[in-house]
Formats: structure tokens, sequence, C-alpha cells
């Protein structure tokens, strides 16, 4: 019968499994885990095991084999395949030929013959034996080896009692029958390509469509489209997707990276431009692929030489020049969507513009699968958790993750190889495992790309370390981590999460400690932004950096955008006069920003401040920074916790009492009482190291106590921060907050404010 | 294993299908499997493969199992509801 070719899921991929769904099943008389024969119309076949379809599948006559069968049988996706139950005879012997560059010692047909156990070859066709390994080996994860002849002929299954004969002569000189695979054809399919499939779905409709079927466009009187640019950050998979079109759709594949053609002769550069076009013209149907389009069509007003505008002018007139068969295509990536000249972003030239965003956590998983389907991996890996842990990572992040991941298992086993020996030993590879410690570690090493201009270190300070204010935290995990965490909820109840938190209270409270608690525990990228380096002498380049740090969180959501004092940059607008107003215009950005057109889309803004009085108001309104968390000064209980926190390693005498040193302390705020016990555990050494041998100092230190005549000594030395006055005003700007603090929505009692 | 724990494994291709009176789980042991087999003992799936033995405990006993070139199929009845 006659199936459709689909994809298959990547996690399917390289199994040799062909999913059909069960009408289909039934009518070919095979159960799950049958062998069935797959004839493209070619010369090509291939045979895979029956896997269950995907239920979106029911009915449609869909057949999903992944990217190696599909080549094996010569067909791509969306073509008709014929599909029959096989009959596969068991293999007597079987002579497999390996590629020349593999060196191995020791006879090695048995273990191809364990690796191929019950898989079904044809003479001819080439098998991916997965023996060598992720970095090892250059481009792709296992060795292809060559079936050089089966007995008795036909499809054969390999079986245990098979003898492996292996060849003398290398696979390279076995002429390959069938499929004569194009020169320049990358040999990458759809099934490398993880959490991208909206996007490729539109690259393949621009092109394979065209391509494949022109008439459908005669039909409809229209020119297919000549171009598609693809614009995203680094290393989100652009390259590769265009790789995976040409390769699927068999196409002639010219890139031009910009540099290379590039001369210092007059007129050079666009004669190489030229030829490029020609050449794919020959050869038809041709994909030119231009890796970072800004660097050879920058904006023609803003490019500095005379070769680049003319360079961009040849590229116009090329591609305008196109035949409108759409057997020439045109895919272009860059990660600068913003600097190519726009007269190539026109309809014409190139037709679409398709943004490859930073995958989220199913493409994530989907790419770690992609890039572990090789790898031997130890028991009890839940890709799952790292898909989770790794917001912001982009395709190439993930890629050397599992790189480094696998470069710490091989030098685990380093010792075990002898470098002398020309031949690693069969065994040792075979023993080669990734184990979880090895993800771990390679984990710590490895950053997000595109956060790695604003990145910091994530904090290591957790809720724990934030002694009292209680509510204050669980109203900011309200705010921060339950629309991350509970996200169902908020879709539920029609809500959305808050935009922005400001914390406010009086200096040393430990609002910049709780924005640190946050950046640890929210599990999101965390950009921390310093007021003041914001600011520009240039006129726009203040808000231009306002803008930056957005888009940035933008692209790595979920991501907290944490401002320390904001006062300083978002003060009351109209106030200043006679200076450049930058102030002004970066309030306004901010503005913008947090509640423009754009959306935030779980991008959290924390401010801190300890006068907020003086923010502008707009600011403050909801929608912007819409929860106001007032950090308080402490009380007794809170300065207990406190007093907690800062001696649990210190070594107290008996008898100090935390609840004294809380009675003792009114006024003092987070940093204070930091302060006394720093103080009082300094005037401990300080009478330690005056009473003791210089030589005897090691020995004792175990025995110092931080007796209770210190501590009165550090009250006696730090002063409480928080006098009356401050108090007073922080209480009057609390509940000039509270009027203008509106109601939350569904009725619910303001609890905002303590 | 329990199934549930079986099916949430991410090693090994596994798909939990609902057919019409009831639930089939499929899973690829791989190709180098291909001489496994299944035996069903009240609720629990014993999969035996060289020397390995996996044994999974059903939620109910399956209506049939068998194994087809390193790809178990167990299927199970409907729940009465």
């Amino acid at each position: 019968m006659r199936l459709t070719v689909k994809p298959l899921k990547q996690k399917d991929a390289g199994r040799g499994l062909a999913a059909v769904d069960r009408a289909s099943m039934q009518e070919l008389e095979v159960e799950n885990g049958d062998y069935v024969l797959l004839e493209g119309p070619g010369e090509g076949k291939a045979v895979a095991r029956v896997w269950p379809g995907y239920p979106e599948d029911r009915g449609k006559g869909v057949v999903r084999v992944d990217g190696r069968i599909r080549k094996q049988a010569g067909v791509s996706v969306d073509d008709r395949v014929s599909v029959e139950a096989a009959d596969v005879q068991p293999a007597e012997s079987v002579t497999v030929a390996l590629p020349q560059n593999l060196r191995i010692r020791g006879n090695i047909g048995p273990l191809v013959r364990d690796k191929l156990s019950g898989r079904a070859v044809a003479e001819g066709q080439t098998v991916p034996f997965p023996l060598s390994f992720g970095p090892l080996s250059d481009s792709s994860q296992a060795v292809p080896v060559k079936v050089a002849e089966t007995q008795p002929t036909g499809t054969v299954v390999i079986t245990d009692s098979t003898e492996v004969v292996v060849s003398e002569t290398p696979a390279e000189q076995i002429t390959e029958s069938g499929d004569g695979a194009h020169e320049g054809v990358p040999d990458i399919t759809y099934e490398d390509i993880g959490g991208l499939d909206g996007e490729l779905e539109q690259v393949r409709e621009m092109i394979e469509l065209p391509m494949r079927h022109p008439e459908l466009f005669r039909q409809l009187g229209i020119d297919p489209p000549k171009g598609v640019l693809l614009h995203g950050p680094p290393g989100t998979g652009k390259t590769l997707m265009a790789r995976a079109v040409a390769s699927e759709i068999d196409a002639h594949f010219q890139t031009i990276s910009g540099p290379e053609i590039m001369s210092k002769y007059y007129g050079e550069s666009e004669e190489q431009l030229r030829d490029i076009f020609e050449d794919a013209q020959e050869n038809e149907p041709a994909i030119i692929f231009i890796d970072e389009l800004d660097s050879i069509a920058p904006k023609r007003g803003e490019a500095q030489g005379d070769v680049e505008r003319r360079v961009v002018a040849q590229l116009l007139s090329l591609m305008d020049g196109l035949e409108d068969r759409g057997q020439v295509t045109v895919i272009a990536a860059t990660n600068r969507v913003d600097d190519i000249d726009p007269a190539l972003r026109r309809g014409g030239r190139f037709d679409r513009e398709i943004e490859v965003g930073v995958p989220d956590r199913e493409g994530r998983r989907e790419i770690l699968q992609v890039h572990t389907r090789g790898m031997p991996l130890a028991d009890g890996i839940d890709l799952d958790e790292y898909a989770e842990s790794t917001h912001g990572f982009v395709g190439a992040d993930l890629e050397s993750l599992t790189k480094e991941a696998a470069m710490n298992a091989l030098r685990r086993i380093r010792p075990e190889i002898d470098l002398e020996e020309e031949e690693i030993d069969a065994e040792v590879l075979d023993s080669l495992q990734v184990s979880e410690r090895d993800f771990r570690e390679a984990q710590k090493g490895i950053e997000p790309s595109a956060l790695r201009e604003v990145f910091v270190e994530v904090p290591d300070v957790t809720w724990e370390d934030v002694g009292g204010l209680e509510d204050t935290k669980e109203r900011l995990r309200e705010t921060i981590q339950w629309p991350l965490e509970y996200p169902e909820v908020f879709e539920e109840l029609d809500m959305e999460a808050a935009k922005g938190v400001l914390m406010y209270g009086p200096p040393g409270t430990g609002k910049t400690l709780l924005a640190k608690a946050i950046a640890n525990e929210a599990q999101s990228n965390f950009i921390s932004v310093k007021g003041p380096e914001l600011l520009n002498k240039f006129v726009g380049e203040s808000e231009k950096g306002v803008r930056e740090v957005f888009s940035k969180a933008r692209e790595n959501a979920p991501t907290v955008v944490f401002f320390d004092e904001i006062d300083a940059m978002a003060g009351e607008r109209g106030q200043s006069s006679g200076d450049s107003q930058v102030g002004e215009r970066v309030v306004s950005q901010l503005l913008t920003e947090l509640d423009g057109v754009e959306a935030m889309e779980d991008v959290v803004v924390i401010a801190t401040t300890n006068r907020p009085d003086l923010i502008d108001n707009a600011l403050l309104r909801p929608g912007r920074l819409d929860r106001h968390v007032h950090v308080p000064v402490p009380d007794e209980e809170a300065r207990r916790k406190i007093f907690q926190v800062h001696t649990q390693d210190k070594p107290l005498a008996d008898g100090i009492d935390l609840n004294w040193l809380a009675r003792e302390t009114e006024g003092y705020v987070g940093a204070d009482i930091e302060a006394v016990t720093r103080e009082a555990a300094m005037a401990a050494s300080r009478e330690f190291v005056r009473s003791v041998q210089k030589d005897e100092i090691a020995e004792s230190v175990g025995n110092v106590r931080i007796s209770k005549e210190h501590f009165e000594h550090a009250l006696e030395e730090v002063n409480p921060s928080v006098t009356k006055d401050v108090r007073e005003r922080y209480d009057e700007i609390e509940q000039q907050f509270d009027r203008d603090e509106p109601e939350p929505a569904g009725g619910e009692p303001s609890r905002t404010f303590q | 294993m329990e199934l549930q724990q079986f099916t949430a494994d991410d090693d090994q291709s596994i798909r939990s299908v609902r057919r019409d009176g009831g639930q089939t789980v499929v899973a690829d042991f791989g190709l180098d499997a291909s001489d496994a087999s299944v035996d069903v003992v009240g609720d629990t799936a014993i999969v035996m493969h060289g020397e390995e033995q996996t044994d999974i405990d059903l939620p109910e006993p399956a209506a049939r199992a068998f194994m087809q070139n390193g790809v178990l199929t167990i299927e199970l009845e409907e729940d009465e509801e």
C-alpha cells in the first residue's frame, strides 16, 4: 500500500523504526516490531520495524521514518512510498566493509554482529554502526559500515548465529549502487533538528514546495518565493536548518560566507557572487545559503566602504534576476536582522523572514535527545531534568554541554588508554559511558551564550539565609516563583503574572539580599543592572542601554531583571531643568519597556530603593512596578532570626541568649546586626590573639568562644542606623503608598502592606 | 518496575497508545534485543533478554503480550468503569 512519508519524532529516530497507524497496520497484516519494506519511486529500498503510529496521524495514511531510512528508500518528506510486509530471511553470513580511516585492533566481527543483531540489511546498504563516540568521530555519531555481501542474497536479518566477516577492502572502494549522493549536499536530516518544528515547517513550505511542485504556483499565477531570511540569536540552528532542507530535498547546495567573497581587486567580489549564482543555476535545483548576511549586505547608507555597497547592489540585482521557476532559492541567516539593507528585505527578494528563537523546555529536550542519540548514556540520566535547568541555552550551548559531558567521560578512562598504541582496544571503546556526574560537571562550566554579556553568576543565597521578613519572602515568592512554577493556575484564573516588584525600606534591611535569594531560587536567568552603568555621555545611548537589557531579557526568558537603587535612574520627571534630561528619557524608556506594545513574557523586574518618594509616579502604577513590598525595620522576633543566621557558624559561649540580643537591639537593621556579630567576633579574636603565644595559636584556636562581654562591647560600638526620625519618615511613606495602592483584582484584601 | 515507571523512562523509545478497548504499551528494546522474549505471569510481564531480565508490574492482567524483533507490545484490557 502507498503511504505518505513524514518525519519521526526525535526520540524515536535512529532505531530503524517506521511508525504506522493501526488501520494501515491491519491492512498490511503486520504487528508491532514486524519488518516492512519501504520502496521509493527510484531504486531505493529500506527495511524498518513497525512502530505504533502517533495519535495525530490516525487515519491519515502516514508512515513516519527517520532521515536515514528516507535516504535509503530515496524519498523525502511528503512523498508517497510503497510499504509492504517484508519477508526477511535470517542471514547465514554477512561480509561488511569498514571505512578506511577506522583503526580498531582485533577481530571486531563478533562486535559488529552484536551491535547489528536483529537489523535487516541488504547488499550495498550502509548501516551506521554505533561504536564510535560523540567527540571522537567528527560529524556523524556512528561509523558507517557497508554491507558488501550477504548469504543468502536479498534482505536478510542478522541473528546471533550469523557469521560476520570484515572485508579486507575498505568501504570507500566498493562502488555505491543505487543512489549516488549529490556532491556538496550536507548529510543532515530533519530529525537532527530539535525544537524548531514550527520554523522548519515554514522553511519547507517556502522552499520545498516550489522546488518540487512549481506547477502549483503556476496554476495560482504567482511567483514562487525566492528567498528566506532566517534570523535569531547565535547558535539557535539557522545554519543547521538550511543544511537540513538542502539535504532533504537533495538539492545542490552552495554556501557563501561573507568574508570569503571579498576581494581587494575592484569588481572581483561581485564577480565571485555572480559565479556562485551562475553555478547554482546550472545545477538546479539548488539552494544558495548566505551565512552571516549582515557582513556582506549592511545598510548601504551606513556601509563603510565602497565594496560593501557594490556587493549589496550586486546581490539585489542577482536576486531579482533569478528565474521565476523557483528552482534556485536563497536562504540567508543573520543574527543582526536590523543591520541588513532594507532593499533586501522587501518582497521578491527575501520574501519571508523567519525568526529562529531560543528554544523552550520542550525544544531543549528534543535538542538534547538529538545530541545524545549516539551517546552511551549511563542508566538513570533524565534528560528532562537538564532541559528544565538550562534556561536560555540555545542549541549550540546544549551541544557543547553534551560534548563536554562526553569529554568528562573520556577523561575518566584516559588512564586506560595507551596513547602510544596506534589503535584503541575495542573493549575499552565499548566500556565508555557518560554518567550523570559527567553531565553535572559539564553544566557547571557552560553558561547560556546569549546571556554572556550580561550574565551574572547566580549568587549562592537561599531563602534560609534571609532572617525574618517572612511576609516579604512569601510575597516575592508569589510574584516571581509562582507564575513560573504553576503556570496552569494563572491560566485557569486568567490572570497575568506581575511585571514588577518594588522593594523599599530603610538602608540595610536586606533588600539586595532578597533579590539575590530570588535570583537563586527562581530558576530563572538573572540580569543585574546597576543604574549609573547605563548612563552614557552620548545622546540616546543611555536609553539604548535600557532597551538592550530588556531585549536580552526577552530573548532569554524567563528572566529576572534586577535594578538596584532605582531612584538613581528613575527620579521624578519634570523636576530637573537645565541639564540634558537624560534621566527623564531613561525613565520614559523604562516605562515603555515595562508596559509597552511588546509583551514581556516571563520577564519580571525587581527594583529596590530606599527613597520610594523620589521615584517617578508613572513607574509605580499597576502594570509596571505594580507590587510594592515594604521591607521593614525588623521587629524583635525578626532580629532574633537575623542573629541566628549570622551566628550559626560562629562559636558562641554557653549562655548567650539570642532573645536577649534581640531585645537589646531595638532599631537595628539587618546590616547593623551583621556588624554587631562581626564586631563581637572581632573582639573575641582580639582578646585571643593578644593572650596566646604565636606558635600556640593553631592548637588553641578551637577553644575560642564569643562571650556575652564581647557582645556588650559590640553593642556599644555599633549604633542603630534607624533613628526615630527615619522610622517616622518611612511610616509616612508607607501610609502614602498604602493609599495609592489599588485593591488587587478579585476583591482579595490587599496584603501588600503589613 | 511499575508499568508507569517503565513508560516514563526516557532511555528507551516507549509509546503508550490508547486503542479501542484498552491501552497498549509499546517499547523498543533496540535491535540487539531481537532474541528477547516476553512472558506474562499473572500481573507481571517478564522480559527475558539474554541474561538480563526485566519485570514489569502491570495494573491488570495483560490481554496479550508479544515481542517482535526487539519491540515489546503489551495490550491491556479496558478498565470497567
